[in-house]
Order: C-alpha cells, then sequence, then structure tokens
C-alpha cells in the first residue's frame, strides 16, 4: 500500500494560493468603497423624492457589505488589519480616487451624449459601479468555492444576492430619470 | 490550450489526514466508511477538483479525471487528466478544456476520452508515447445539463458511447438557466428517429430578457419556439440522449439506442450486456414530474452486429420514466410545480424495463464489474450514487438521503444491497464524519482491488448547490478478511 498523497492540499500550496487572495480582496473593497461613495454622494443629488428615497435605503446595505470584507479575510484565514498591508491602508484613497475618476468620466460621456442632469449623470456611474463591486464579492466567492471554505460563501452569497436587487432597482432609477435627462434637459 | 501547471503533490503525514486546511472537507477517515466484514478501506488521493471518472491500463496505471467545469459549472478548475502510476507517483498527462473530461478509456497505447464539452460533448485520442491529441467523434448534442457515458469497449471489439438529453425535463426551461439558455443560445434536444409531436408547449417565462416576458417553448426546440400539433421532427444520427458504437478510431458509428436521459455510468457485464445508468426526471418547475426512479438499463441492442440496426431502441426520454409509466400518471404528479403533459405522438416502442431501478434523486453515476473471485462479489455491478440534489430537485424529505454509496447490483436477478456507505444516510460533511462525500466513479484495478472515486463536497440548499474545490477523495477497498 502506498501511502495517501495530497494534491495541492499540502500546506506551502494552500498558503500559496491562501495569499493570492489577499489582494482580491483588496480590491473588492476598493470596488465596493467606491460604490458606496458614489451611492451616498448620488442619493442626496437626486430631487425627485421617490428615487431619492429608494437610493438612500440601500445606502446602508451598501455601508454593511463594505465592512463584511473584514470577514472574508477572516474567512480565508487572514487577519483583516494586516491583509492588505500597504495596499489594505489605501483603500479609503484608493477608493476615493477611483469614485472622483469614474465621476469624470461620466459628466464628460452624459455632457458628450448631451444629457444635462448631473444626478443622473451619476446614476450611469453608479450602475457600473455597483456592477463591479458586485463582481468583486462574486469572484472572492469563486475562491472561496475552489478552496473549499464554506464560510467564505456564507459571506458572498447573501451579498450577492441583495447587490444583484440593488443593481435591477438602480436599473430601474436611471431609466426612469432617462427621457427627462436627454429630451428635456434637466435634473431631477 | 493552455500551458501545463505543474501539480503540486505531497505525501500526507501520519496525522495529517485528520486536519486537512480544506474546510469543507477537514477529515478523511476510512474508519468512517462502512464495507462488509474481509474488506478493508483506504485513503489513496486527496484533494481532487471535481474528480468525474478514471480508467486503469492494464499495468495498473490509473488515469483519473478531474473534470474542470462540473455541476454546478462553477467553480471551474484546471480540468487535468492526472496518472498516478504503481509505484504511487502522481503526475499531469494532459489538460482539456472548460467542459472536461469525465470518463476514459485506454485502448492501444492511447486515452480514449469522452469530454463534455460545451455546446457539443467529444471524444478525443491522446497518444500516451507523444501525447499528440485528435478528436475522434464531435458534435454529440449537450448543452450544458447532461452528461456523456463511456466510451468502453465491447466484446465485439467495438467502442461504445452516449450523450444525454439536453434539456432536463424534455423542454429547454428557464429553471438553472445559467447553464445553458444563458451560454449556449438556442440549444435544443435532438430526436435520435423522426417524432411527431402532440403540439404541447409549456408556457413559461424568460429570465435573460430585460423584464421576465412570458415564452412557449416546444420539445425538440430552442428555448421560446413553440412546437405545432403534427409536427415531425426529423431524427438524427447524432442526436441527444443518444447510445452510439463505432470502431476504436470513432469510423462507422451506429445510433444504438435513445431516450436516455443522463447514461453516466456504462459498462459490459460479465455475461456480455452492457449496462447503463440512468438518471430521473426532476420534480421542480415548468415540467415537473415525482417519483421517477433512477435505473440500470440492459441495452439488448449491444447484442446486435454493428452496422444492423434499422430502428434504434428507445428508453423513454421525454415521456416515459423509469419504471415505464407516463410522466404524467397520476404516480408521477408533482408536488410542486408544473405536471408534465405528453410531448411525442405515437411514441416509439418502449425498450424497457430497467434490469434495475434505484430511489429517486440517488444520482447513479459510473459502473464498474467484479471479475475476480479474489475480490468476490463476481458479476456484481457496482453502482455509484453521487446522491441527491434534494430539496433543489424534489420536496419529499424522503430524497434527503437517497445515495450517497456504492451498491452492489446483481444484474441476473436485479437485486442490490450496499457495499460501501457511510453509517447513516447523507454525506460525510452533513454528518461530521470523515467518510463518503458523493461516489463518482468505481473501478477494478488489474490486483482485483476496488477503486472509488469521491466527486467531494457539493452542498445543495432549496435555492442553490454549491461544489467545493479540493475536496476530491479516490478510496481504495481491498479484501484482506479483515472484519470490522
Amino acid at each position: 500500500m502506498n501511502p495517501p498523497l495530497l494534491v495541492e492540499v499540502d500546506d506551502a500550496t494552500v498558503h500559496a494560493h491562501l495569499d493570492r487572495v489577499r489582494p482580491w480582496l483588496v480590491t473588492t473593497r476598493t470596488l465596493q468603497s467606491a460604490y458606496r461613495k458614489t451611492l451616498q454622494e448620488t442619493a442626496d443629488q437626486v430631487s425627485e423624492p421617490h428615487i431619492r428615497a429608494w437610493l438612500h435605503e440601500i445606502a446602508a446595505p451598501a455601508e454593511r457589505h463594505e465592512a463584511a470584507v473584514a470577514d472574508l479575510h477572516r474567512a480565508f484565514g487572514h487577519e483583516p488589519e494586516s491583509a492588505g498591508g500597504t495596499a489594505g491602508g489605501m483603500v479609503p484613497l484608493v477608493a476615493t480616487v477611483l469614485g472622483a475618476a469614474r465621476e469624470l468620466v461620466g459628466e464628460a460621456q452624459g455632457l458628450a451624449a448631451g444629457a444635462r442632469g448631473r444626478a443622473w449623470r451619476h446614476m450611469r456611474m453608479l450602475l457600473l459601479s455597483n456592477l463591479d463591486a458586485m463582481s468583486g464579492f462574486a469572484v472572492a466567492e469563486q475562491l472561496g468555492l475552489a478552496l473549499a471554505r464554506p464560510a467564505v460563501v456564507d459571506i458572498t452569497f447573501p451579498i450577492v444576492a441583495e447587490k444583484s436587487r440593488h443593481q435591477l432597482l438602480i436599473r430601474e432609477c436611471f431609466l426612469e430619470m432617462a427621457a427627462n435627462a436627454i429630451l428635456y434637459r434637466r435634473d431631477m | 490550450m493552455t500551458s501545463l501547471l505543474p501539480l503540486s503533490v505531497a505525501v500526507a503525514e501520519p496525522e495529517g489526514l485528520n486536519r486537512l486546511p480544506t474546510p469543507a472537507r477537514p477529515r478523511v477517515d476510512p474508519a468512517d466508511v462502512v464495507v462488509p466484514d474481509g474488506y478493508r478501506v483506504e485513503v489513496v488521493l486527496v484533494g481532487l477538483s471535481m474528480p468525474c471518472g478514471m480508467g486503469f491500463a492494464d499495468d495498473g496505471t490509473l488515469f483519473v479525471l478531474e473534470g474542470g467545469s462540473t455541476w454546478p459549472t462553477r467553480p471551474y478548475l484546471p480540468a487535468r487528466i492526472l496518472r498516478l502510476d504503481p509505484d504511487g507517483s502522481l503526475d499531469v498527462v494532459t489538460e482539456e478544456a472548460l467542459g472536461g473530461p469525465r470518463h476514459v478509456a485506454v485502448h492501444d497505447g492511447a486515452l480514449l476520452v469522452s469530454c463534455k464539452g460545451g455546446r457539443n460533448a467529444r471524444i478525443d485520442r491522446i497518444e500516451l508515447a507523444t501525447g499528440r491529441q485528435t478528436v475522434l467523434v464531435d458534435g454529440l448534442p449537450n448543452g450544458g445539463w447532461h452528461e456523456p457515458g463511456g466510451p468502453v469497449f465491447g466484446p465485439d471489439g467495438l467502442m461504445y458511447f452516449a450523450q444525454g438529453s439536453v434539456s432536463q425535463q424534455g423542454v429547454v426551461l428557464p429553471q438553472g438557466f445559467q447553464v445553458d439558455v444563458a451560454r449556449h443560445i438556442g440549444v435544443h434536444d435532438v430526436p435520435g428517429e423522426d417524432v411527431v409531436l402532440t403540439g404541447n408547449n409549456v408556457q413559461t417565462y424568460d429570465p435573460t430578457g430585460p423584464y421576465p416576458y412570458l415564452v412557449e417553448t416546444g420539445p425538440f426546440k430552442p428555448f421560446g419556439t413553440p412546437a405545432k400539433r403534427g409536427e415531425v421532427v426529423r431524427g438524427e444520427l447524432k442526436c441527444s440522449s443518444g447510445l452510439w458504437r463505432a470502431h476504436p478510431d470513432g469510423s462507422e458509428m451506429e445510433l444504438v439506442a435513445w431516450g436516455l436521459r443522463n447514461p453516466y455510468g456504462m459498462v459490459f457485464g460479465e455475461d456480455g450486456e452492457l449496462y447503463v445508468s440512468d438518471n430521473d426526471f426532476e420534480e421542480t418547475g415548468d415540467r415537473a414530474i415525482q417519483g421517477d426512479p433512477d435505473r440500470i438499463w440492459r441495452i439488448d441492442a449491444a447484442r446486435t452486429p454493428h452496422g444492423s440496426i434499422d430502428r434504434p431502441a428507445w428508453y423513454g426520454f421525454p415521456d416515459v420514466c423509469g419504471d415505464g409509466l407516463p410522466a404524467w400518471h397520476t404516480s408521477h404528479l408533482p408536488r410542486r410545480g408544473r405536471a408534465a403533459e405528453p410531448l411525442l405522438e405515437n411514441p416509439p416502442p418502449w425498450a424497457g424495463p430497467a434490469m434495475f431501478l434505484e430511489e429517486p434523486h440517488s444520482a447513479m453515476t459510473g459502473l464498474d464489474v467484479s471479475r475476480s473471485e479474489s475480490f468476490g462479489y463476481r458479476g456484481r455491478l457496482f453502482a455509484c450514487e453521487w446522491g441527491t440534489l434534494a430539496p433543489l430537485n424534489s420536496p419529499d424529505p424522503r430524497d434527503l438521503e437517497h445515495g450517497f454509496r456504492v451498491l452492489a447490483v446483481d444484474p441476473a436477478d436485479g437485486t442490490s444491497e450496499p457495499f460501501m456507505r457511510n453509517p447513516r444516510p447523507g454525506p460525510a460533511s452533513a454528518l461530521g464524519t470523515g467518510g463518503l462525500e458523493r461516489p463518482v466513479d468505481a473501478k477494478f484495478a488489474p490486483d482485483g482491488s476496488l477503486y472509488v472515486l469521491d466527486f467531494g463536497v457539493s452542498r445543495v440548499m432549496q435555492e442553490t448547490q454549491m461544489s467545493y474545490g479540493h475536496t476530491g477523495v479516490l478510496w481504495r477497498v481491498v479484501r484482506d478478511g479483515s472484519s470490522s
């Protein structure tokens, strides 16, 4: 009888794989943080009372999802404080820069398209930003599945589901504001 | 083709199997697996990712297939063909693409490997001496759900292989749309002979549109395309739910049978008959069917001479359950979801009954036959049961415990007994033990011992199913006269 063999589950390989997860979690935090900032700013800009209320409703979950990245680090066996090292400490700054860059791009694209509504142009950025952040959590889930970590999936699955619902809401708001923004050239 | 990654392999320390770095399966322990007195269980490999099948060379070299995109389709990990030499060394022969290798036969210095592919399944030939790879058979309609069976070689020297149905329930439906509708646009079943349709369609919704809107879909039609009453759909050699034979180079392919929903396990018994495992309909969604048994068919048409089949045998898909009753029979009316209606007008004669019927949702998979007195059970089929997908595909609480074991089935009279199982029903991860998760394939080694491939952890909940990489295990069962 030959001794049992471990296929990619020896300590060295597992640690190497787990180390490769860290930068993605930092990216996920950055994307979610940028989305949360854009959401908060956009919600305050919208004057239409229903849409404004809907956007404020999803702001609290966005903060909760951002905080859950620390739980994800722990589920992968990392210490959140040291998870990103220097990169982790840069998250707020990078998220702010990312949000600002998206805002600029959105302004330029929106103006080029003839839309005058600032809130609507930000809604478009919000649509893309949530999709990006949602993908960050979904990718983390794939890594959790690949590395046999159910605790990761327990965190990501409800977040991706909730963010998918939020994506539908943002899309509906974006589309509802479109005719006013483009045809009537007014903000809402 | 991507370049081969180096394989990280280490010998397990004596206590290493009790503290694995894979929380989904933290422990593997042969003592938690029940086999009859006189047999002993050993662990061979730990950490496989979505293993689906295996095959021995005459010298005892074992080829183990990691399936890539499997059940569910994610996570997609490398779809590798591994080689375990008799001396215990392990390496990678090659890597297949997305829907990866499922079964392998070692034949004439080459591996003949069925690959699920994506839209179409195929059989590859890989020369062991050079690694040169050619496609022997391609274009078997797949579409994402059901699996290839074989290749296996018959007493006639021919290669037998199969491919399950494209749709789960006889019509392409929105349930699990990310598997088929979202990625294989326009896929549909293809009959093995000309069929006349009743015109019954399934009314449902399109989950891929910007707003879910109503659509009508008929059998053998892409999602959203209705059938008309009296419409004739032409049969094709490369149908779905088919079973074929051909020369080992893939030439002179002949359709032997069709109507097999998911013919995953195939083996020629000691009696020279071809036996094929097959999975039941699901009790969920827009064409739901209750209590369809899993089964093992004896393919009588495989006894006929090559090239002599005028009309392939039909085993029931999409209208007849494993017990021979129609899918809309009172006993098969669903407790959830919408009941089935007849799809085929004047269906072909049914080729059943099955040699063996098993509890619904046992998910019968790989098969082999004991060919030695030294192991015992000579002539019995060793049938793996991957285990239930309930509550996802059945509301019946009894279905929660079906499968997760290896049966010894006597093809002479259709009786069976559990051969390898956990002390209680269910997968080890649910029981908190180091035993079996989901047996997917069984093969007897040239030395007479039984190897059982364990897919690993696949958690099923009401709303989803999640499978975990690096949780697959290769077990070995030897007869040594020990008592439990």
